[in-house]
């Protein structure tokens, strides 16, 4: 019967812990924000989360307001959720490298799944929309 | 300790305990077995130089000396047959025990690995997560659903190793159960021949009569001898009482208790095998259906299957009754009518009546009720 070195597995875990910090470190600052953004057609208001979803920024003009207040609050919800499937796209991007084949099935369970290259969306940190 | 060594050695707690469960000592098991293969060969060969004295004696000149003699002889050499399929049977059983610790833990060691596959996947994940701008917080929401996720997934293969232990426990009941039928395993082959010597001299003109004879002298494991009993008598036309049997045929039992007896066995049906087993409803061995069913009815009779040759001895299968005891060295069953009688196998059940267990010495038919 195998004995099961806890100390030895554990170290072996806490180095490859360490490499995975190093590399994930390296790419996210290679891809810059992970933010994920979006806005209406006519820019008059401009959504920002983080990954996962939390709204860290939003802008409305006043040209927004004319639509009525209904318009504007489900365009927010509609913007937010764009928004962040797009930073999930990011994160994909940033962590799938890193973590190997394996782990989309873990990546998708945090919400991080690739967007389809056909959805209009910027790739680079400071692209318009 | 680091954090994941904390997760590690939470995480693999339970794991270890079945594994610790499931160790075996393969050189002990190997001894027990290359010991009964010894004790079977040596065995072979004292039933081989038995039988060969026997003939030798028959064939000098016969007188009442050399009879007894003879069939002593035979008793001996029945009862070495019947050690000699206990060994086979032991052996087979350490044989079989093995193989299902075996199976066991490889079965445990494959789940304690995958329990530190997941650890170190998701502790992975962890460390890359916790790198997602801006640090420190920006991973905190992705890392607590990691670990929330890790602690459903360690709970999942930890059921997976309960199971895996509980069920090669349970194979190892069940392999000792089918051992348990055949008691006389207890009996030591120690002294075998000396218990021989003894009765030849004390069963001089062989009519020991009643107390404590063949039932009380049987024990240390020499022959195991009938006790001298009277012959059970039918019962007088119209003093039976009748019982209505599963298949839904009438008989007759001899008497009322007899009839209790069968009542109470009948009951029984489908109750599991349990080596020592007395519990009715629950688990009983062989001679635990037999000793509790008549106990029921209000008649004790022994725990033992081979001392329940108790009341009176019925001379032959045609004169057998409903409640009536069929009495091997190991094993005992109590006759239903029919041709049918039942037993504690596992489970207990109904089949017709035989006078062969397992190699076991068939030592008579008795009616406890006399």
């Amino acid at each position: 019967m195998a004995e099961i070195d806890i100390d030895r597995e554990a170290s072996r875990v806490g180095e490859q812990m360490e490499q995975t910090a190093a590399q994930a470190r390296e790419r996210f600052a290679q891809v810059g924000s992970v933010t994920g953004r979006a806005e209406s057609a006519d820019g008059s208001i401009r959504v920002e989360v983080a990954p996962g979803g939390l709204l860290t920024d939003v802008r409305i003009t006043h040209a927004a307001l004319r639509a009525g207040t209904d318009a504007v609050a489900q365009q927010i919800v509609d913007l937010a959720n764009r928004a962040t499937r797009r930073a999930g796209d990011r994160m994909y991007r940033a962590l799938s490298p890193v973590l190997g084949p394996g782990s989309d099935r873990q990546l998708a369970s945090l919400g991080y799944e690739p967007l389809p290259d056909d959805e209009d969306e910027p790739r680079y940190p400071g692209a318009a929309r | 300790m680091t954090e994941t060594a904390q997760v590690m050695r939470t995480a693999l707690d339970l794991p270890d305990q079945f594994a610790g469960k499931l160790r075996t000592d393969d050189a002990a098991i190997d001894g027990a077995v290359g010991g009964q293969a010894a004790l079977r060969t040596s065995l072979d060969g004292v039933q081989g130089s038995v039988g060969g004295q026997r003939v030798a004696l028959a064939s000098r000149s016969s007188g009442h000396a050399t009879d007894l003699a003879t069939s002593t002889s035979e008793s001996l050499e029945r009862e070495v047959e019947t050690l000699l399929n206990e060994s086979r049977e032991i052996e087979d059983a350490v044989t079989e025990a093995a193989e299902a610790l075996k199976i066991g833990q490889i079965e445990n060691d494959r789940i304690r690995e995958e329990i530190i596959r997941e650890i170190s996947n998701t502790m992975k994940a962890v460390a890359a997560a916790r790198q997602t701008p801006p640090v420190p917080t920006g991973g905190q929401a992705a890392v607590r659903e990691l670990m929330v996720s890790l602690q459903r997934k360690i709970g999942e293969l930890t059921g997976q190793a309960a199971d895996t232990s509980a069920e090669t426990l349970g194979k190892l009941t069940g392999i000792a159960g089918k051992l348990g039928g055949s008691e006389s395993t207890t009996a030591s082959s120690a002294g075998g021949s000396t218990q021989v010597a003894s009765s030849f001299n004390a069963q001089g003109s062989g009519s020991g009569g009643g107390g404590g004879s063949g039932g009380g002298g049987g024990y240390s494991g020499g022959a195991v001898t009938k006790p001298r009993l009277p012959v059970a008598i039918p019962p007088q036309p119209g003093t039976g009482v009748k019982i209505n049997l599963p298949n839904g045929k009438t008989v007759e039992a001899p008497n009322e208790t007899a009839a209790k007896a069968v009542r109470a066995a009948l009951s029984q049906l489908g109750v599991p095998y349990v080596w020592g087993g007395t519990a009715r409803g629950v688990g009983l061995d062989c001679s635990g259906l037999t000793m509790t069913s008549y106990g029921e009815a209000g008649l004790e009779i022994p725990r033992i299957a081979k001392t329940q040759t108790v009341g009176a001895e019925v001379p032959s299968i045609d004169q057998l009754l409903p409640g009536d005891l069929v009495v091997w060295s190991g094993h005992v069953a109590m006759v239903i009518g029919d041709g049918q009688m039942i037993e504690a196998g596992d489970p207990v059940q109904i089949g017709p009546i035989r006078t062969d267990n397992a190699g076991q010495q068939f030592i008579g038919f008795y009616r406890p009720t006399g």
